[in-house]
This record gives structure tokens, C-alpha cells and sequence, in this order.
């Protein structure tokens, strides 16, 4: 399978492990990326959240250099996801800015989450696990934008979705249940309202605990930086103790160990709050 | 003047007994379509469909945090209280997470709705209530202006002189840093060009 691939900055800048696993991941399952030439920002939340028409003139001009060669896109980032979804479905309907060209309504654009999770995907993945994730307990978190709003992921299970939980689980990990699969972390206020976002980050943190999950994995980068900053900085005014954390990774981390990909270990050296710790203690380092 | 309205307790002040704040603008509110005609033209939905179920309310993450629920920022946008929504903080701090939208029985996408209230905002240079979220979102757009995608240290170079909080979040930015999460020279694309004259022309006007 051959797909065009957005990065997004994240997976240029602060998520370069979640860029690399993919990657990784990605080549595996012989999955081909496409990098899209001369991609930019979509925008993310500051585009929609005061630009106006931004909201969808910058990610569609990321789906206009990727119409020129009509390949389906994959996003792993959710915010980046959403906006270029977004920018489909306008296109689709025909409710983009007027000046805005060069769309082609039949290519699609996926969550790396959403392909990976494909039946056919998910049985290639099951028959190359070299090192299952046995005795790793696990919450999927996936966040607001890999599902909300419907109108935009086009997806019915938006408050209990299950595709990053059955990735979980073919990769032998112990996947918990919880009520916190779909709540908000509070990411786009990191900057402007650090003690609104430490408060939400502390509910999810606790429910995590109260799973008893070793780690909570994610697909947004959002979403992990945002707790891991929360966590730090939180340990380090001793607002909680370093036994109150669960370590955030990404799904394709985890797929790395599973697949037996020798880089995991650089990948998790760059996370804030460490999760190599358990992961050794699991025997999966 | 009735005896009760001139007893009556000032804008968020206790009605007494109920431990509910008093609405925004006094107990005589002459309703005003304009506004809701404005909303629902641009957004192309039906606020008029609300019937205060408060589902969106009971979902919003940041519920606590707010001036004005949800639910109520419709009701006052069916009420024509134009000032007031525009003025609130609810607006501001809205974290975009689609919740309400997703819940509302009705189709409203209100989160959709907090975004067209910005915009308004911004167009019409009414202060923020919350200066410094505001100023995170004007510091984001004029990074990618200047590279065509997001370069944290230039960002938030922009967002401490935007606000003055040089100190605020310094540690756990230098961790990130040691981390290789924070880079020097941030990512350029080559048609930086064509990408300006993108934003020039659909950018809302003072964003």
C-alpha cells in the first residue's frame, strides 16, 4: 500500500519519536509514505480558533499538493487529522472559501490510527509480532479529534471508539478498561492557562491509576506533550509525587517493541517522563 | 419601576436564596433576533433548535472555569445579548474538544459557534477576557507566516513579549530542550511566497 504522508511540525519537532516510529512502523508492514512535497502548517487549533476562513484555506493547501498525486493521505497526528478531514469534507460539499482549487474529491485522508486498525492490517501486524506486550497493561487515550466531531471523522462509535484498543491487543498488551477514552486534556490552552489544562491532566492521570494501567498510550502529540509537560512540572512544584505518574506513549512505540525494531529505545529516551522504567520491568527493553 | 426589580441584585451578584448568579443584563430582557440571524447565516445552523437540555453543558471540560455555560451562551445569543457573549470568557477559553457538538441532540455544533464568536471578536477588536489564550493563538499564526509551519522557539519568543511571562514555564522548556524535543532553526517550505499570499487573503482582518 502506497500513501501520501503529513507529518505535521509535531512530528518535525517536539514528537520526533512519534515521526520515526511511524516511520518504522509504517515500513514493517510495507506500507509506503509519500512525503507530501513542501507541506505546511494546517493551522491547528489557532487556525479555527480565530482565523476564519484559515480553518480550512491552510489544510487544504496541504490536499491540493497531495491531489497532485492522488494518493489517499495518512496523518498521525489528531489535530492535523482533523483539519485536513475537515478541509475534505468542505471540499466534498463544495463549502470551501471561494479561490480555493486543485482538490480531488475521491482522494481520502486517514488517521495512521484508522489504517493501522484496518482488519486486513491488523492481521499482517498479528503475524509479525516477535515480542508480545504480555504482563504491559495498557489505556487507550485517544483524545477529542480522532473522533470528534462525527460531521468530520465520519465515525458512530465517537464516544467509545475501539480501533487503537484492538491494536493493543493484537500486540498482546492487557488493554484495561476506562471511562476516560474520549476526555479532554486541555491542550490547546498549554500556554495561555497551564492550570486549567494541569487540572483536566490530573483526572485522566488518576483514572489511569485507578485502571491500574502501566502506560497510556496515545496518537496525538497534542495530547502527549501536554500530559508529560503537566506531570513534570507538576512533580516538580510537588503538586504529586513521582508515584502518581503513568508514563504516555505513542501506539507506535509500543508496535515498535511488538515488531522487534531495534530504534525503540532512542525513541523513549526522548520522553519527559520516562517509560523505559516499566517497560524493563516488564522485560520488554 | 416595579418594588421588585429595583431590589433586584446587580449583574452576578447572589439571587438571594438560590445560590444562582442574576443573568447579565437585569430581569427585563427585550429579545433581539439580529444577533441569532448573524450566528445562524454564518455558521449555517440552527441555534433556534436549542432547548436548554444542558447536555453540551454536562459534557464541557472546562465547565468550572467559565463565565457562561454552553447552554447559556445559546440562550443568550437567542436573546440578542450581543456585548455580553462577545465580551465573555467562555469564548476565550473554549478548548475547541467538540464535546458539545458531538452530544447535542439537536445538531448544534456550538463549538463551531465559540469559533465564529472569536472571529467576530477579533474583526470587531473587542478585548479578550482572556489576554493571554488570545495571545497564544496571534503568536501561532505569525510563526507559520514567518516559515510556513509551527517553530516553537520563535512562537513562544512571540508569546512571552505578547504577555510579558518571560519566567513562566522556562524549566520545563529547557528540559525540553535537553530532551531534543526543541529545535534551534526551525523547518522553512519553499513556496513561503504563494503560502503568505494565502494567509493575506483569508485570515480574518486583525488575527
Amino acid at each position: 500500500m502506497e500513501l501520501s504522508y503529513y507529518p505535521g511540525c509535531s512530528l518535525h519537532g517536539t514528537s520526533l519519536e512519534y515521526d520515526e516510529s511511524t516511520r518504522a512502523v509504517c515500513s514493517a508492514l510495507d506500507i509506503e509514505l509519500s512525503e507530501i512535497e513542501d507541506w505546511s502548517c494546517c493551522g491547528a487549533s489557532s487556525g479555527h480558533a480565530i482565523g476564519g476562513d484559515l480553518a480550512l484555506a491552510l489544510p487544504a493547501r496541504n490536499l491540493a499538493l497531495a491531489s497532485k498525486k492522488g494518493l489517499d493521505v495518512v496523518v498521525p497526528c489528531a489535530a492535523c487529522y482533523s483539519r485536513l478531514r475537515a478541509a475534505q469534507v468542505a471540499a466534498r460539499e463544495g463549502k470551501l472559501p471561494e479561490g480555493i482549487e486543485g482538490i480531488r474529491p475521491d482522494i481520502d485522508v486517514k488517521s495512521l490510527l484508522e489504517v493501522v486498525a484496518m482488519p486486513r492490517i491488523l492481521s499482517l501486524v498479528a503475524g509479525k509480532v516477535t515480542k508480545a506486550l504480555t504482563g504491559l497493561d495498557a489505556v487507550a487515550y485517544y483524545g477529542c479529534l480522532l473522533v470528534r466531531p462525527a460531521y468530520v471523522t465520519g465515525r458512530t462509535d465517537i464516544d467509545d471508539p475501539e480501533d487503537m484498543d484492538a491494536v493493543l491487543g493484537v500486540l498482546g498488551a492487557g488493554v484495561r478498561k476506562w471511562n476516560f477514552k474520549t476526555v479532554c486534556c486541555g491542550g490547546g490552552l498549554a500556554l495561555g492557562r497551564a492550570d486549567i489544562v494541569e487540572r483536566l491532566v490530573f483526572k485522566i492521570l488518576a483514572e489511569a491509576r485507578r485502571s491500574g494501567a502501566d502506560v497510556i498510550v496515545t496518537a496525538c502529540p497534542m495530547c502527549l506533550t501536554n500530559l508529560e509537560t503537566r506531570m513534570f512540572e507538576g512533580v516538580r512544584a510537588g503538586r504529586i509525587s513521582k508515584d502518581d505518574l503513568v508514563p504516555v506513549v505513542y501506539f507506535t512505540e509500543l508496535m515498535g517493541i511488538a515488531l522487534g525494531i531495534p530504534s525503540v529505545d532512542g525513541w523513549f529516551a526522548r520522553h519527559l517522563v520516562d517509560p523505559r522504567p516499566v517497560l524493563r520491568s516488564r522485560g520488554l527493553l | 419601576m416595579s418594588q421588585s426589580s429595583e431590589n433586584a441584585p446587580e449583574a452576578g451578584q447572589e439571587i438571594s436564596g438560590t445560590g444562582a448568579p442574576r443573568g447579565p443584563s437585569g430581569p427585563d430582557i427585550e429579545p433581539d433576533g439580529a444577533f441569532l440571524a448573524q450566528v445562524e447565516k454564518a455558521t449555517g445552523m440552527s441555534l433556534s433548535a436549542c432547548f436548554q437540555c444542558k447536555k453540551c453543558t454536562c459534557g464541557c471540560p472546562i465547565v468550572e472555569e467559565v463565565d457562561y455555560h454552553p447552554n447559556q451562551i445559546v440562550r443568550m445569543i437567542q436573546l440578542g445579548l450581543r456585548d455580553e457573549v462577545l465580551r465573555s470568557k467562555a469564548r476565550w477559553l473554549c478548548v475547541s474538544c467538540q464535546t458539545c457538538t458531538a452530544r447535542c441532540p439537536n445538531g448544534v455544533d456550538i463549538a463551531g459557534v465559540m469559533d465564529y464568536l472569536r472571529f467576530v471578536a477579533i474583526t470587531e477588536g473587542i478585548a479578550p477576557a482572556d489576554p493571554k489564550v488570545a495571545s497564544f493563538h496571534q503568536a501561532f499564526l505569525e510563526t507559520i507566516r514567518k516559515y510556513g509551519r509551527s517553530h516553537e522557539i520563535d512562537m513562544i519568543r512571540r508569546y512571552k513579549l505578547k504577555t510579558g511571562t518571560f519566567f513562566e514555564h522556562m524549566g520545563m522548556g529547557m528540559q525540553m530542550f535537553k530532551k531534543g524535543k526543541i529545535k534551534i532553526v526551525g523547518d522553512r517550505i519553499k513556496d513561503l511566497e504563494q503560502f503568505r499570499r494565502l494567509m493575506e487573503r483569508y485570515r480574518s482582518e486583525n488575527g
